[in-house]
């Protein structure tokens, strides 16, 4: 193997981090650029871990494997998640303070529908604001942690 | 020498070409191409991100890495979903009841997932390896049903996929709280799953050799598989029972993994539910039934009631209350609550394979009138198994791979007979 096992696991951390900083850069650009509605989209999907706390849920096996999982693996994968769902409570209290995760997670998600679907125009400007906000927060959390 | 990222867009060059590789075959739907074009939007998701990131930074550098390796596995399993493959009438009906499941009550504006079927050079790799939970390069999540390439005609098998739908189904975030709510949470209820004190406890009496890290894991990796069981049994129907126990079976039945409870415990579990259900008293109603059943049936009820005490890892009271809801969960999605098999026409299914004829046939009168039964592919798949375990069947030349290719033969059968009755109602009187 020409790297080591634990470079060959992604590291969600970065993942993310990469996932809020291009479509702040997305936000940049022209509302009609291709890509843009999947960066949403997959953003969309993970405020929805988050809502539902399915962020430390184990990825299920094929039914008949019975390797086990290193140990290592199962720690760093939890040491991921907590790093995950730690960076998004921090980004969440920075700009929505005391609301509830459901009304955060209601709230940006029609938000980054509609930034994703190129309606930008439709947006009041606090909103944009708020989801500019949000994404930066959670790049600088993901990034420290 | 290349700079990293001199080398890394090489890379998405060369995956590009290995996408382009996969037209060299032939694929068997509409859905092929709609995995071809997210694959490669997928890679065009990754340069744009390429484009933006800061060179030197390792982590990134690495994820990127990763991210695009696992679009190339993702393509070498693309390339293993052509037609050749795997058993393609059950893989569609399968694909038509995970499309149901997953795409009920699903918000609107999200993408459905994309199927894709393939193939797998590992025997036990039976698997479903679905996107809809997961954030990443991903355009529309995909939804990839896996199967074992050795296995591929062996449909009698194949329910046990019914238990990998059960995973997907709680990973479709529509309905991941009801069913964590309703249904994992009660069936761990007062026991050694419902917390890790309890279940250090319980681990103590089997002497299993799981770290901390593994029993953190294990707990709720167990709730999930054993959930996944009674998912399975209710939405594949009785053919699961025989599926199910003769792949367990080969492996060590009291091992426990991080990820996976003993078999032996799963064998307990699924035959409180089949006990539960009634069918064994269902179907041996049937005169020509009942010795096949019986012997079905007891073959499970044996291994169950074998299981030491200190196996029995759930309440009773909470397994069926488990079962109850899931059973109104799968009622609430036209046609994935497994229906009971007709008796009469298992029978029929039955006398057809004996006499070595695919389980299937459209009559045709002298007149030329086609009449066209309906059969429910899972009653097939019992049939299959009855047949299998009827007396008269060691007397005939039908080897366990013949009737799973009558099986396979009829499921394709009732295939072409929907896709006529749907061009039909098209047509119109």
């Amino acid at each position: 193997m020409l790297i080591a096992e634990q470079s060959r696991r992604g590291r969600p951390t970065v993942l993310y981090g990469i996932l809020a900083k291009t479509a702040l850069s997305q936000l940049e650009g022209p509302s009609e650029a291709k890509g843009r509605p999947a960066y949403f989209q997959n953003l969309i999907r993970l405020l929805d871990l988050y809502r539902l706390d399915t962020l430390h849920r184990p990825t299920p096996k094929a039914v008949l494997d019975r390797r086990r999982t290193a140990s290592n693996n199962i720690r760093r994968d939890k040491i991921e998640a907590d790093a995950v769902q730690a960076a998004l409570a921090h980004a969440h209290k920075a700009v929505f303070n005391d609301l509830s995760k459901e009304q955060v997670v209601e709230c940006l998600t029609a938000v980054f529908s509609k930034l994703g679907q190129g309606r930008d125009a439709e947006l009041a400007s606090d909103d944009l604001q708020t989801a500019k906000r949000f994404l930066i927060e959670l790049t600088q959390a993901l990034k420290n942690a | 020498m290349l700079a990293p990222s001199e080398y890394r867009l090489q890379e998405c060059e060369n995956v590009r070409n290995l996408l382009r590789d996969t037209l060299r075959y032939a694929y068997f739907s509409k859905s092929s191409k709609d995995v071809y074009a997210e694959c490669l939007d997928r890679l065009q998701l990754i340069e744009n991100a390429f484009n933006i990131l800061e060179e030197d930074n390792e982590d990134i550098l690495e994820e990127m890495s990763n991210q695009l390796s696992d679009l190339s596995e993702l393509i070498g399993r693309v390339e293993r979903s052509r037609i050749e493959e795997f058993s393609w009438p059950f893989a569609l009906a399968l694909q038509n009841l995970a499309l149901r499941i997953c795409t009920k009550g699903q918000p609107g504006g999200d993408p459905a997932p994309r199927f894709f079927i393939s193939a797998d050079d590992e025997l036990n790799s039976y698997q479903i390896i679905t996107e809809q939970n997961a954030a990443g390069f991903i355009s529309s999540p995909l939804f990839n049903i896996i199967f074992p390439r050795s296995l591929k005609n062996f449909v009698l098998l194949h329910p046990i996929l019914g238990h990998e739908l059960g995973h997907a189904a709680i990973s479709a975030p529509q309905h991941s709280r009801l069913l964590s709510d309703e249904v994992l949470t009660p069936l761990a209820h007062k026991s050694p799953l419902q917390d890790l004190t309890r279940f250090q406890s319980w681990l103590d009496k089997i002497d299993a050799d799981l770290d901390i890290d593994e029993q953190t894991k294990a707990v709720s990796a167990w709730q999930e598989e054993l959930y996944c069981d009674i998912f399975g049994l209710l939405l594949m129907g009785p053919s699961y029972v025989g599926a199910s126990t003769s792949l367990l079976r080969p492996f060590k039945t009291r091992a426990a993994s991080d990820s996976h409870p003993p078999s032996v415990t799963r064998f307990w579990i699924i035959n409180k539910v089949i006990t539960a259900l009634g069918w064994r008293e269902q179907l041996r109603k049937h005169k020509q039934l009942r010795s096949a059943t019986d012997r079905y049936f007891d073959s499970l009820s044996k291994l169950a009631a074998n299981v030491p005490r200190k196996y029995r890892l759930l309440n009773e009271t909470q397994i069926l209350a488990a079962m109850e809801r899931l059973q109104s969960f799968l009622a609430d999605i036209s046609g994935a609550l497994c229906p009971m098999p007709d008796l009469v026409q298992v029978a029929a299914m039955r006398r057809r394979m004996l006499a070595g004829c695919p389980p299937v046939a459209s009559e045709v009168t002298r007149s030329l009138k086609i009449s066209n039964s309906n059969v429910d592919f899972r009653s097939v798949l019992f049939a299959g198994w009855i047949t299998w375990m009827s007396e008269e069947r060691p007397a005939t030349d039908l080897t366990f791979i013949k009737l799973n290719m009558l099986c396979q033969r009829g499921i394709l059968q009732q295939n072409a007979v929907d896709v006529w009755k749907t061009h039909e109602r098209k047509q119109g009187p």
